[in-house]
């Protein structure tokens, strides 16, 4: 193709390959997040399982009215949900304390972000937090008198996603640059092969105009015009220049130009 | 063939091969990635799902070991049924749940679907270790065992996660991935024919157009092509040529043809209306977030009240809008607009409660109301009166476009990065379509009018109520669509299909096809009714096709009824609304000529808009009253009545002139 490309031609290829590796990106971007987000929630619902489990024996103790700092055997029940679990990297109960709640080990508030996400949803049944240790669920405990006595939060660690969506990516980009390479090639040389027919004919032209600026200018004798084109592309060009520019060489001869009339 | 007529034949042939060439190669390298990752995913997904069931069938197991340890035999157990069934209801992907003991036989979990009669072949999953699947019958199967107090196998808990679950879930992104292939491939022909259009017809079109000039003898200027390319160097050739020809030097010049305005138009209206729309399958969910009491609204209202706030205020923005646009140029206008926009956009990603949300609404509602408005003159201004019309449709049909890829891509966004991040990422493609009206614009405004006194201008407006054509297009045509278009479209086909059972993506393919036929069918129509000057026929058939459309679900009351209502709809309506701005210049010429374009167009929009309100709250009405299918055929009528009355007024003006 050589110095062919540049211009139209370049800019036309150029578009037309931008525009489908942006296409490929941006399908392979859409199914890895919903992969990973297919991944998250289902990590989600094992880990909620747990959780549910672990919140219904504390709420049993707590029924009549136990506070839940008092129930003794709270550290039997996340030992277990931790040792049924190994992908669990934080259990933490927090306990009412008025409208707050603190962790009863330890006493630390609950996360502003977590809270903000109680607050959105106050009817949800649980809620997805996240924080630097890992993602998880946050249950609400309840006791008998239907009043909230604290939360259950469980959090896993990241790795259990990790292996699986690098596994889909790698395969997901591996299948991308397969398909993309090929297809912009191909792209590339149907777009010039379409393209070339219609501006291929235009230097012809540029090259008549320009020897035909000379020859006005230095008084010489006219360049005759260039042999009709034989695709329909250059016949569009030569039926829009070939009679004006006939026109101009018709006043040229009528009125020969002297060099310092030219002003470009 | 005239010069023109094959200038225009080969660039289109032109434009029409490249973008087909490219959709075809883009849309099946995207086929040829989606097909084996959608096969991947259907082996892993089962997997994943199986981490879950582990966890599951290992508490289920625990409970069964701590009723034994409480000295309850397995064969007394007889609670075992329901505490199966539960877990099995509570997971609906999971097709059977059955303990088997040691001997062999099934003890419990008889309900769901048949379990296979063999599941000996089934391999154990130890506890703690990878779920190991296989594929039996219609179920990838799974085992593990139950462990009883002592340390023995008491037997084993077997669970079969549906393979058409599973099929499911791939078919529903198939759907997904359709949506994302039909957005990419909107969004790629736009960007091709504006390449194709600046860097080939615009040139093209100067050179034709100097073409005609020199073999008329008139002086010849001629339009630059951009960059450096080979019609660049041609036309700078010729350029220097006919300088040194005519004595003068002649440089390009940088006229821009009406169709490269046009497009210009297009594609900043394109970018605009993607980042207007993002919000829109989220805003009711965002809403509900920020729920606070205000003003003792009931929930059902304060829901809906940015919406409400939204649509007002892009309608109330018309009138001191027409006013505005005579003092600035097209451009500004549209940055204007467009910058209120993206301050709503980012205003409503930073809203804390919903008065502040009702804000930001409200403001992205005024930058809507600008855009539109001067996205409407600039066609008007630009494109010749014989090719209005066109111009029109091609403005209808790039909104509808543009709403059903910003609204899919919104939905996708929003799923992944959240509503308030997708907001940011709202005003953001505002301020591109900001930046590329300012590079591709100019200059072009409407004419300066003097002020109109006050008594004056309501005598104007007096005047203008009463032109019988004005008032007949405004009331029997634009507000019966409107509104019919607001009940139908927005409220009633989703009511009315999810009470027939339709699922939420049925619900949005049915509805979809309103936006993608006027799309479509709104140019190809408007090039047609062009060529003929059959704007008025064009109106009344296209309200009478709406009116017949609301009768299809009398005959068949079902999803199939709503369908071809929707599509009637969109037809009709590629029909009418094109044509309706159209003939606004024509049936209210001397009354243009005191209170200028932009003022009719503006109480047009405002006359057709602010009432459509009434359109959900008519149709609550009648649905109360009649039902849902006689409130959608009582609108059909309406609709016809009023074609039918308009194709009096015309008539009857028609003879009076005559």
């Amino acid at each position: 193709m050589g110095s062919g490309v540049r211009g139209i031609r370049g800019a036309i290829i150029f578009t037309v390959v931008a525009v489908l590796l942006a296409s490929l990106t941006i399908l392979g971007a859409f199914n890895s997040l919903y992969f990973h987000k297919f991944l998250t929630t289902t990590q989600d619902t094992r880990l909620l399982a747990v959780a549910l489990d672990a919140r219904d024996m504390l709420g049993r103790a707590v029924a009549l009215g136990l506070p839940l700092a008092q129930f003794e055997g709270r550290r039997q029940v996340i030992a277990e949900a931790r040792a049924n679990d190994g992908a669990i990297v934080a259990i933490t109960l927090y306990e009412a304390r008025g409208t707050e709640y603190a962790a009863i080990d330890g006493g630390t508030p609950l996360p502003d972000a977590w809270a903000t996400a109680m607050r959105r949803s106050p009817q949800a049944e649980w809620w997805p937090v996240r924080d630097a240790r890992g993602f998880g669920v946050l249950v609400p405990v309840t006791n008998s008198f239907d009043t909230r006595v604290g939360l259950l939060a469980l959090l896993q660690s990241p790795a259990v996603l990790e292996a699986p969506r690098a596994r889909f990516d790698g395969y997901l980009a591996g299948m991308t640059v397969l398909v993309a390479g090929p297809a912009a090639l191909l792209l590339a040389l149907l777009a010039f092969v379409l393209v070339r027919p219609t501006v291929a004919r235009l230097p012809v032209w540029s090259a008549h105009a320009a020897a035909l600026r000379a020859a006005a200018e230095a008084g010489a004798p006219l360049p005759d015009p260039p042999a009709p084109a034989t695709t329909p592309g250059g016949r569009l060009i030569d039926a829009l220049v070939a009679e004006p520019l006939a026109l101009l060489r018709v006043e040229i001869t009528a009125k020969p130009v002297r060099s310092g009339e030219t002003g470009s | 063939m005239s010069l023109a007529a094959a200038t225009s034949a080969a660039v289109t042939r032109l434009k029409v091969r490249v973008v087909t060439l490219a959709l075809l190669v883009i849309l099946s390298a995207a086929a040829a990635v989606s097909v084996p990752v959608a096969g991947r995913q259907f082996q892993d997904l089962p997997v994943e799902l199986a981490a879950k069931h582990v966890t599951l069938v290992s508490q289920l197991g625990r409970d069964i070991s701590r009723a034994v340890e409480f000295g309850i035999p397995l064969a007394d157990m007889r609670g075992l049924d329901v505490l199966l069934a539960d877990a099995r209801a509570a997971h609906p992907e999971v097709g059977y749940l059955t303990f088997v003991d040691t001997q062999g036989r099934t003890r419990a979990g008889q309900d769901g679907a048949p379990a296979p009669t063999d599941l000996s072949g089934v391999p154990r999953t130890m506890p703690g270790s990878a779920p190991r699947l296989v594929e039996l019958d219609a179920f990838h199967a799974l085992r593990l065992p139950v462990i009883g107090p002592d340390g023995a196998v008491l037997g084993d808990i077997h669970l079969g996660i549906d393979r058409s679950h599973v099929v499911r879930l791939i078919q529903d992104r198939v759907f997904d991935i359709i949506t994302v292939m039909v957005v990419t491939a909107i969004i790629a022909t736009e960007l091709l024919l504006l390449l194709l259009d600046s860097m080939v017809t615009a040139p093209l079109l100067g050179l034709q157009r100097w073409a005609e000039d020199t073999r008329a003898g008139r002086g010849a200027a001629l339009a630059g092509a951009p960059g450096r390319g080979e019609l660049a160097a041609f036309v700078r050739q010729l350029a220097g040529l006919s300088g040194v020809v005519h004595g003068t030097p002649t440089s390009p010049t940088a006229g821009v043809p009406w169709l490269i305005m046009l497009r210009h138009v297009r594609v900043a209206l394109f970018v605009y209306v993607v980042a207007d729309t993002l919000s829109l399958s989220f805003l009711p969910l965002f809403s509900r977030e920020l729920m606070s009491p205000l003003w003792s609204l009931s929930e059902d209202v304060l829901v809906g009240l940015p919406i409400v706030v939204y649509w007002l205020m892009s309608a109330v923005v018309q009138l001191p809008g027409a006013r505005l646009l005579e003092h600035m140029t097209h451009r500004r206008a549209f940055v204007v607009g467009a910058l209120l926009s993206a301050v709503g956009a980012v205003g409503s990603a930073m809203a804390q409660d919903m008065a502040s949300l009702l804000v930001a609404r409200a403001v992205s509602g005024i930058g809507l109301g600008l855009v539109f408005m001067v996205c409407q003159a600039a066609i008007l201004t630009h494109v010749p009166t014989e090719r209005r019309t066109y111009g029109v449709a091609t403005f209808t049909g790039v909104f509808f476009l543009a709403t059903f890829s910003g609204t899919a891509l919104g939905g996708i966004a929003a799923e992944h990065l959240g509503f308030r991040a997708t907001f940011v990422l709202s005003g953001g493609i505002a301020l591109l379509a900001c930046a590329f009206a300012v590079l591709t614009f100019g200059t072009s405004r409407e004419p300066h009018r003097p002020a109109v006194q006050a008594a004056e201008g309501w005598a104007a407006y007096g005047k203008l109520a009463v032109n019988p054509r004005y008032a007949g297009l405004l009331l029997l045509a634009a507000l019966p669509n409107r509104m019919f278009n607001v009940a139908l479209v927005f409220f009633l086909a989703p009511l009315y299909l999810d009470m027939l059972g339709a699922s939420k993506a049925e619900i949005g393919r049915i509805v979809g096809v309103y936006g993608l036929t006027m799309a479509f069918a709104a140019p190809l129509i408007a090039a047609w009714v062009d060529r003929r000057g059959w704007q008025v026929r064009s109106v009344v058939i296209g309200s009478l096709l709406c009116g017949v459309g609301g009768f299809a679900v009398v005959p068949f009351d079902n999803q199939w009824g709503i369908l071809i209502a929707v599509a009637l709809m969109g037809l009709g309506q590629s029909m009418s609304i094109p044509s309706q701005m159209t003939l606004i210049p024509t049936v209210a010429a001397s009354n243009a000529r005191v209170l200028g374009l932009p003022r009719l167009y503006a109480v047009f929009r405002a006359g057709e808009r602010v009432p459509a309100f009434l359109g959900p709250i008519l149709a609550g009405v009648l649905v109360g009253l009649l039902g849902y299918g006689a409130a959608i055929a009582t609108y059909g009528a309406w609709l016809a009545v009023s074609a039918i009355l308009l194709a009096f007024v015309f008539s009857a003006s028609r003879s009076k002139c005559a």
